[in-house]
């Protein structure tokens, strides 16, 4: 009989490598979030415009099952549904309002908690830098916000391309760069905003409210300054506008007139005035993700500075 | 994919300085070590070489403890000097120091939304170790600081002893060489603060782990700590071993009497002993070479007073204490 | 000290609730409150959740010290002290005041809470010198007396100076500054060392036992118990609301008569001190230390023991380097009573 003793060793094991320890973050994150059985309803509900542009896309190529669905009816025999640049920013548009909602539920508890609860320096009191901190809650956000922007546009594409054949696949391809890319972008600028705004406010509720605060107010702003100074950059610090232009110069590349099109399209929107050229979006994109950077880089800190 | 094959990790294996080497580097040592802040200096010209099983940090508020303790974990870079961990240096080697460190901080300080066992395992895998290996250790060292069913409660629900035991366990699951503990006592009432300095000799006793203690109760310091430095107003005042302070009081003496003690304290001042009576019967007194305790309880019998308890002075860490910051003042 | 207290005064609850006659021979009834706090069958309750239950209290001048672990009913009875809440039951008098008559008695009392929010914007010296208006002082003497109590605490150089910006132990010493400012007749203080680094804590210490010299109830609650032992004349011990313990450390002692006293002795002959001790009838346990360097002798009565070991040193020629009676400390007394789990055990 041996009697075992277990005093405080050391730990003499191997070590992770350490670039991808940011992962542990996401990991741990993704799991409490799941938690909350109202996020994962509204995340599943956000999957269903996929659905139906999935559906609406097959049955386009199906007419006769369409007809048999609806024998009254008179269909064209020319495509139903075009899978152009219109379709595609016409489902971002609605994957993006709802990555809005999926992010104001999930960004505040990533950052905010820590902060209220003074947990930073129990993480950073180890080999674990601001950066790789800060890397880790956003691939969070990438992850699951990416899920419902970007793979969505990708499913669709897939699927035409199985449908209306390999040469569509080669003619369409700007198309699917542009919707990864666009989708890609708004997925990073929103999620550095929410981020930024959680490591600022510190109150989680706070931190929700103000992401939309952040959508609805300086667009108002940006109105009234455009209303008073006959201008257009006022709707610069408009998202829906900022990240229009920014997709649509995405899209129409190479076709001036359709981006002239798309442009009109998007200057008649209600509350926005006029049109704004494609480098002042882009470089208000820049911006705004670097602003949120900063501040992140003076909010997140091991601890606190002396006055 | 094997991403804990032993070649890409061999490099990570964190330095055991005290096994590897047959020389143990000293715990901390400061080389001229100056810090400001903003233009204004905190931390002014810190010298010496610490290297006790269990070093305690005092001084007044605003002496610079917290500035000397961020800057060891590097969140602070110094502005001058040198300063090294464990024989690592603080400006160049700070993710090797981060790995032999543990840090208890302070204030409050927990994760929420995560239960006991899901924040100590998150911090072991951010510390390097492998998933499985961190669950392991993690409920090991729940077990060893008494916090069992209580871990799979949520850590906002633990009441402030749990939390001081769950911030320890943060801070030593990942088996450090020096732990960095800031007023672990902290709100803690008397029976929580028993176990925790308990906890903490039983840490330092392992021989494995050096303690450095930052506390204003000069009583938890002197029950754990061998060897004390205190800073007062940036600067260094004091560097002594308690140990070997505690071997040379042996002429004070604190007593306690029932009785009148009048005339004893006649007869025992008669003898040449200094005295100091401070209320509650409790006298102090100081014995001259000649004077052996047998004296004084032949004084006491022949005069009728009861000794109801006698004991060599054992608050030396308060008078070294106080006569560092007589002597700081007087310095420019 | 008081003449009150010389004698012992030391009372375990259980006898408390049965005894008529003090032990100064006056019936309870009789003794007049004007120079004592009164609590007399106190309950206070917060809808269900229980805060104390069932106190009978009395506590005289001089430094009282609180003791007991977190949520045993402290901060209630201090609340209660102070006329900050009402008891469900009971009655309460502080030097012959009720708390229903609030103009009396809120200038007897000044309260140090454990608390640290204060009105923004504020200086120290501003908030002490408000407050003395509130109590009736003109400009001139509210500035002038506020001055003084800041002196008091050695915080002259802050005192105009942002309370926000205070560090901690700052703060705790102008909570401190605002509770003796008007001068009351009674302090209470919820744990004042709290964050105070050693001087300030010796310091403040020191500025209890004068005031509790000058005639002051000084009632302090605390959690570092040998602190609580070097300052206190006496203490009141709770757990789950309920008071375990009243009373001078050394006289609940022995009144804890069923549990055998333990003396350490350290000296360069245990054996011979533990064969002398086995043969004595009140001995009841002895034990040699593992180091040799002493023995641990429990017994039924401290007194004889002491004459016992008086005469082993004398007689014997023992030479002794301690005695040290190892649970008469509140700390001790405290375990004994409170266990680790905050059950009580009587």
């Amino acid at each position: 009989m041996a009697v075992h003793r277990r005093g405080y060793r050391r730990y003499d094991g191997s070590l992770t490598p350490e670039r991808w320890r940011f992962w542990i973050l996401a990991r741990y994150a993704f799991s409490r979030v799941f938690q909350s059985r109202l996020l994962v309803i509204f995340y599943v509900i956000c999957f269903v415009p996929t659905v139906l542009a999935l559906s609406a896309v097959y049955l386009s190529h199906n007419v006769d099952l369409l007809a048999s669905m609806f024998p009254h009816a008179q269909l064209p025999s020319t495509e139903l549904l075009p899978v152009n640049a219109e379709f595609f920013l016409f489902l971002m548009a609605i994957q993006a309002t709802l990555s809005v909602f999926v992010t104001a539920l999930i960004g505040p508890g990533l950052v905010s908690p820590d902060l209220t609860n003074n947990a930073l320096p129990l993480f950073f009191s180890r080999p674990f830098s601001r950066a790789q901190y800060v890397l880790g809650k956003f691939s969070v956000l990438f992850v699951l916000l990416s899920l419902i922007t970007a793979a969505p546009m990708l499913l669709i594409y897939v699927l035409k391309s199985a449908l209306a054949g390999s040469q569509w696949f080669i003619d369409n391809i700007h198309l699917a760069f542009a919707s990864l890319v666009g989708s890609l972008l708004w997925v990073m600028l929103i999620s550095l905003v929410s981020l930024a705004s959680s490591a600022w406010v510190r109150w989680r509720p706070a931190a929700a409210g103000m992401l939309f605060a952040l959508f609805f107010i300086p667009a108002g702003f940006g109105a009234a300054a455009n209303e008073i100074m006959r201008m257009t950059w006022g709707s610069l610090l408009n998202g829906t506008v900022l990240i229009g232009t920014v997709w649509n110069s995405l899209f129409f590349i190479n076709d001036p007139a359709g981006y002239a099109r798309a442009a009109d399209a998007l200057s008649e929107m209600p509350d926005t005035v006029g049109f704004l050229p494609a480098w002042s979006a882009w470089l208000m994109v820049a911006a705004l993700c670097a602003a949120s950077l900063l501040l992140l880089n003076r909010k997140l800190r091991a601890h606190e500075v002396v006055r | 994919m094997n991403r804990f094959s032993e070649q890409a990790t061999a490099s990570a294996r964190v330095p055991l300085l005290r096994k590897e080497t047959g020389n143990a580097a000293p715990a901390i040592e400061l080389d001229n070590l100056s810090v400001s802040f903003n233009g204004r200096p905190i931390l002014k010209d810190l010298n010496g070489a610490f290297s006790g099983r269990a070093i305690g940090l005092l001084g007044p508020n605003g002496a610079g403890k917290s500035t000397l303790i961020q800057t060891l974990l590097g969140f602070h870079p110094p502005t001058k000097g040198a300063a090294r961990v464990l024989g690592m240096d603080v400006r160049s080697q700070i993710r090797e120091i981060r790995h032999a460190i543990g840090y208890m901080p302070e204030n409050d300080s927990f994760i929420t939304g995560m239960t006991g066992i899901r924040m100590v395992r998150m911090m072991a895998e951010l510390s390097g170790l492998p998933p499985a290996d961190a669950l392991e250790r993690a409920h090991e060292t729940l077990f060893q600081l008494g916090l069992g069913e209580a871990r799979y409660r949520n850590v906002g629900t633990y009441s402030l002893g749990m939390k001081q035991m769950a911030k320890l366990a943060v801070a030593v699951v990942h088996g450090p060489g020096m732990l960095i503990l800031d007023e672990p006592t902290n709100g803690l009432d008397a029976d929580g603060r028993k176990r925790m300095l308990e906890i903490i000799r039983e840490i330092r006793d392992s021989h494995d782990t050096q303690i450095i203690l930052c506390s204003h109760l000069l009583r938890d310091v002197e029950e754990c700590c061998d060897e004390v430095m205190i800073l007062k107003d940036g600067m260094l005042v004091t560097h002594c071993n308690l140990e070997a302070e505690r071997r040379t009081n042996r002429k004070f003496i604190q007593m306690e009497t029932r009785g009148d003690t009048g005339v004893f304290l006649n007869r025992i001042e008669q003898l040449g002993c200094e005295l100091a009576v401070n209320g509650n019967r409790r006298l102090k007194m100081v014995l001259p070479e000649a004077v052996e305790t047998r004296d004084l309880y032949r004084i006491a019998s022949e005069t009728g007073v009861q000794i109801r308890r006698l004991d060599f002075k054992r608050d030396s860490l308060q008078d070294i204490f106080l006569k560092a910051m007589e002597e700081s003042n007087g310095r420019p | 000290m008081s003449g009150a207290n010389a004698s012992p005064s030391g009372r375990s609850h259980q006898e408390m609730s049965g005894a008529n006659a003090s032990p100064s021979g006056r019936s309870h009834q009789e003794m007049s409150g004007a120079n004592e706090i009164v609590f007399t069958d106190v309950s206070k309750f917060y809808g269900e959740v229980l805060g104390v239950n069932k106190i009978n209290l009395r506590i005289g001048p001089g430094i009282t010290s609180l003791v007991g672990p977190n949520g045993s009913g402290k901060t209630t009875l201090m609340n209660l002290m102070t006329g900050l809440i009402r008891p469900t039951r009971g009655d309460i008098e502080v030097l012959g005041t009720r708390t229903g008559d609030p103009e009396t008695f809120y200038r007897k009392i000044g309260y140090c809470p454990q608390f640290d929010t204060f009105p923004k914007g504020v200086t120290g010296f501003g908030l002490i010198s408000s407050l003395l208006r509130l109590h009736g002082c003109s400009k001139r003497d509210a500035e002038d007396t506020a001055g003084r109590a800041i002196e008091q605490v050695h915080m002259t150089d802050a005192a105009h100076r942002r309370v926000a910006g205070y560090s901690k132990g700052m703060r705790q010493r102008i909570k401190l500054a605002l509770a003796v400012a008007h001068q009351p007749a009674v302090l209470v203080l919820d744990e004042p060392l709290n964050g105070l680094d050693p001087m300030a804590r010796a310091e403040s210490i020191a500025l209890f036992q004068k005031l509790a010299e000058s005639g002051l109830f000084v009632i302090v609650s605390s959690h570092i118990l040998h602190e609580v032992d070097i300052i206190s004349d006496s203490v009141v011990m709770m757990s789950n609301g309920y008071i375990v313990a009243e009373g001078d450390i050394q006289d609940v002692r022995e009144e804890m008569s069923e549990h055998p006293i333990g003396i350490l002795v350290r000296c360069d002959n245990p054996a011979l001190l533990a064969r002398r001790a086995f043969s004595e009838n009140h001995v009841v346990e002895v034990r040699i230390e593992d180091d040799g360097t002493g023995v641990l002798v429990r017994t039924r009565s401290a007194d004889q023991l002491y004459m016992l070991i008086n005469r082993v040193v004398l007689e014997d020629k023992m030479t002794i380097e301690g005695v040290i009676p190892i649970d008469e400390d509140v700390h001790s007394v405290y375990s004994y009573l409170i266990g680790a789990d905050g059950a009580v055990r009587l």
